[in-house]
């Protein structure tokens, strides 16, 4: 063949090639876009199974991230409230997701009304981080459930967080960037599942604690304090955030359902870095959101000794059986009672009783730094 | 940066579209050596300072060699460059080594002596490139090539990214030419090189790192598999190894291409070997060659004698060995392919046995003993290498591979013996230069597709890379 028809030939060819690839990965780009919860975002699939184990809906919801999946025992709060009020147990649910803010929340919130599961009252994970301008799970919403559209819409966003590049390997290439998950789709699809654990894949994507798996708690801490640190370091409420949240809440209120904003309990380290001009602006925006929806803001941060965290901001067991009842006794169960005795409109006053004793706990153990004598901060 | 990584993918786009933009020729080859050195610098900056002072000697010393008259002048300086050369390399490479045996050894004779490990960081490429520094010297030294006066030109023989970090290691003579002659821009060059990169990036990252999921468990702990899953955990590791290497090879040719530079071929389907001789005249060219011209032939090759042929085979393979690692297992690996080197010219081959319908048979032989070979290659120890060994050969009980593992390993051993057949059948690059234009666009762009999507979630560094 002459040379000059061969090079054709190969500019051709590249020019081509490099054009399907293109169109290919934006047909993956739409096609991840409408794959299965379970294949794209599988934490809201286990959760929206779980809100349908026990019955139509759930009564109580938390909603959170891992930190709330760490603090809240179901258990705990379900006894506690069923000592509490005379109406039985009600179905708590944890819908705490791994790397979830006020976006993720929004979504599954979604997802759950769409599956008509409407709990009576929400309590909702707030803290200075999930509501700055800069939000550092980004990464975590575009890989696990932003579309093209919701992309678009988060484009100032991205810009702002610094998160460009996981944008365009969502977006350009989600062939590489989604191939387990596609592959996932196309052997469940196809039938042959059991080729899916291949040896490489068996290596799970990050999940937040996992990483700090081997670490020591006090190496935990630094590294906890430090995330904390650079978080908050261009803080300015707004954002995706607050947006996904107010979104929220808007469509809570509009149903009726009863919802608190709980400020996430976390280790003094880290909440020494919640300093005040930090801590004005963030308590500042959640008098306005109880002003315009008509929510609580319940500011747990300072509740939970230090005793009872195993990282900067993760509590342990223990930790969790010492908050949870606490929190049902001091906040659920009046709200609880208020909304069995038909009082379930928005702001109705609540008697809040100073916490006495916790179950299981010698008074040693107990608010070492006083903590379990502060009232709890319901505004 | 991996070659298969998305740090690569933007490193080589910045640098290829920048490198074919400028129009003169010195300022591309100074925009080349000032990627390289980025490349480099990426893993740690530090190591430059050990790659430039390497490069530098010996662009000094070949000056001088060529230089002097007197051979005493040229011999002294030869050797002077030859070990600072396998000093610098011996220092960074074996140091823990060398102690570790030493003390071993008085510990043998009843000393108790202990050393602090030393915690020496291996610079990335330094068995490759000190190789090509070495053969620089020893060509000028033997006149067969002038010593380079532009150190820029030196440098990038050197530095070249694309060969850097393992090879294929490169002449100097038929770099440095290329290094000379002023570059176009050429379709036919970046297809070829798209094509050769996407088929390394198949081998790399559909192939071995799957593979090495299935081989690193087994041989990090192989005294609690059963035989079976030994077996196919080493089958596993061989297809890993070719993989690995060859496929950092073809990338390595196809980003040169692109770039309008030619590397040496370094693999040339080593399992359609049908004799160990055969197998190192396909597995690893580049080093093989480059042993027998500056090792081999200096020792006297094969013409002192049957015993002094066998001997200087044992030699070579044995440094061979050593090269690939600082420990017993690799010098090992390097005697035991000297003795089955020298087995092939030892035993004399039946007149009946040469008849082609054998040759599948012997293909198996050879494969089975090279294969075999790895097991020094992969253990982590000398023990490792027993307990292996024990479970290769003597039926024992134990945990087994799950079946998708066997599946996906036998799936891959497949494509490759597919891919061996059909090159030794099929003239493949012809094959492809028939298919029109659409043809060849859908085929690169499914296979670079099915590439990514593939690819383990995981994927691992490339094996090579420690040496």
């Amino acid at each position: 063949m002459h040379p000059r028809r061969d090079t054709k030939i190969a500019r051709r060819a590249l020019v081509l090639s490099a054009l399907i690839i293109f169109l290919g990965e934006i047909l993956a780009g739409f096609l991840i876009d409408r794959a299965p919860l379970e294949i794209r975002f599988p934490d809201v699939s286990r959760i929206m199974g779980l809100a349908r184990q026990r019955g139509p809906s759930p009564d109580i919801v938390f909603f959170g991230g891992s930190r709330f999946g760490n603090l809240v025992n179901t258990k705990a709060v379900e006894q506690e409230l069923a000592k509490a009020t005379s109406n039985g147990s009600p179905f708590v649910l944890n819908a705490a997701v791994p790397a979830g803010d006020s976006v993720t929340f929004d979504f599954l919130a979604a997802k759950l009304l769409e599956v008509g599961v409407r709990p009576s009252m929400a309590v909702i994970e707030v803290s200075p981080e999930t509501v700055s301008r800069q939000n550092f799970l980004l990464p975590y919403h575009l890989a696990r459930q932003f579309t093209w559209a919701d992309a678009v819409n988060s484009l100032p966003d991205v810009f702002y967080s610094g998160r460009v590049p996981r944008l365009l390997s969502t977006r350009l290439v989600p062939v590489y960037f989604f191939r387990r998950e596609f592959r996932q789709w196309a052997f469940e699809a196809s039938g042959l599942q059991f080729l899916l654990c291949c040896p490489v894949d068996k290596i799970k994507r990050p999940q937040t604690q996992a990483a700090d798996a081997d670490m020591t708690s006090a190496e935990r801490l630094v590294k906890g304090t430090k995330a904390t640190r650079s978080r908050l370091r261009k803080f300015q409420v707004g954002g995706i955030s607050t947006r996904a949240l107010e979104r929220l809440l808007e469509r809570y209120k509009a149903l009726g359902i009863t919802t608190i904003l709980l400020g996430v309990s976390i280790s003094s380290p880290a909440r020494a870095e919640y300093v005040s001009k930090i801590d004005a602006a963030f308590l500042a925006y959640m008098e306005k959101l109880r002003d315009i929806y008509g929510i609580y803001f319940v500011d747990y941060r300072d509740r939970v000794p230090d005793e009872f965290f195993q990282s900067a901001y993760y509590t342990t067991p223990q930790g969790a059986l010492y908050v949870s009842p606490l929190l049902a006794r001091e906040v659920l169960a009046p709200l609880w009672r208020n909304r069995s005795a038909g009082n379930g409109s928005f702001r109705s006053k609540i008697d809040i009783t100073p916490p006495s004793d916790v179950e299981g706990y010698p008074p040693s153990q107990k608010g070492g730094d006083g903590v379990e004598n502060k009232k709890p901060k319901i505004r | 940066m991996l070659f298969h990584s998305a740090q690569f993918f933007l490193f080589f786009s910045v640098t290829f579209v920048g490198y074919w933009s400028i129009p003169q020729h010195r300022l591309r080859m100074l925009w080349l050596l000032g990627a390289s050195f980025a490349f480099y610098g990426s893993w740690n900056p530090w190591l430059l300072f050990v790659i430039v002072f390497s490069a530098a000697f010996d662009f000094l010393i070949a000056q001088r060699i060529e230089a002097s008259a007197s051979p005493k002048t040229r011999r002294s300086l030869l050797i002077l460059s030859i070990c600072v050369s396998l000093s610098i390399l011996g220092f960074f490479k074996y140091t823990n080594f060398l102690l570790d045996s030493a003390v071993s050894t008085f510990n043998l004779f009843g000393f108790d002596y202990r050393h602090p490990a030393f915690r020496i960081v291996l610079p990335l490429g330094i068995s490759f490139y000190t190789f090509e520094t070495i053969s620089y010297v020893v060509d000028v030294y033997h006149r067969r090539l002038r010593a380079e006066r532009n150190f820029l030109d030196y440098a990038l023989f050197i530095m070249f990214f694309p060969h850097l970090i393992s090879g294929p290691i490169i002449r100097p003579r038929q770099f440095l030419v290329q290094v000379r002659r002023t570059k176009r821009f050429d379709w036919l060059r970046l297809e070829a090189g798209a094509r050769l990169f996407l088929l390394g990036l198949v081998k790399k990252a559909v192939i071995a790192d799957h593979m090495a999921g299935i081989a690193d468990p087994v041989f990090a702990a192989p005294s609690i598999y059963a035989s079976e899953a030994v077996w196919i955990a080493l089958f596993c590791y061989t297809a890993q190894i070719y993989c690995d290497f060859s496929g950092y090879t073809d990338m390595a040719i196809g980003a040169a291409h692109a770039l309008g530079f030619k590397l040496p071929v370094n693999f040339n389907m080593p399992f359609a070997s049908a004799s160990i001789s055969e197998f190192w005249h396909r597995w690893h060219i580049s080093l093989s060659t480059w042993l027998r011209d500056y090792l081999y032939f200096p020792l006297g090759g094969n013409r002192c004698g049957t015993l002094k042929t066998y001997r200087n085979l044992i030699i070579t393979m044995g440094l061979a060995g050593l090269w690939h690692g600082a420990g017993w297992p690799f010098i090992l690996l390097g005697l035991y392919h000297g003795v089955l080197l020298v087995l092939h010219r030892m035993l004399p081959t039946p007149p009946w046995f040469a008849h082609a319908r054998f040759k599948p048979l012997k293909i198996l032989i050879t494969f089975l003993c090279v294969t075999l070979g790895f097991v020094f290659f992969r253990s982590q120890s000398i023990v490792d290498v027993g307990i292996i060994f024990q479970r290769l050969f003597v039926a024992t009980e134990g945990q087994s591979l799950s079946r998708p593992d066997t599946i996906l390993a036998a799936t891959a051993w497949s494509a490759i013996l597919i891919a061996h057949l059909a090159g030794s059948f099929v003239n493949m690059t012809r094959a492809w230069h028939r298919l029109p234009a659409p043809a060849m666009a859908t085929g690169i762009a499914v296979v670079f597709l099915l590439v990514q999507l593939l690819m383990p979630q995981g994927g691992a560094s490339f094996v090579y890379f420690q040496f």
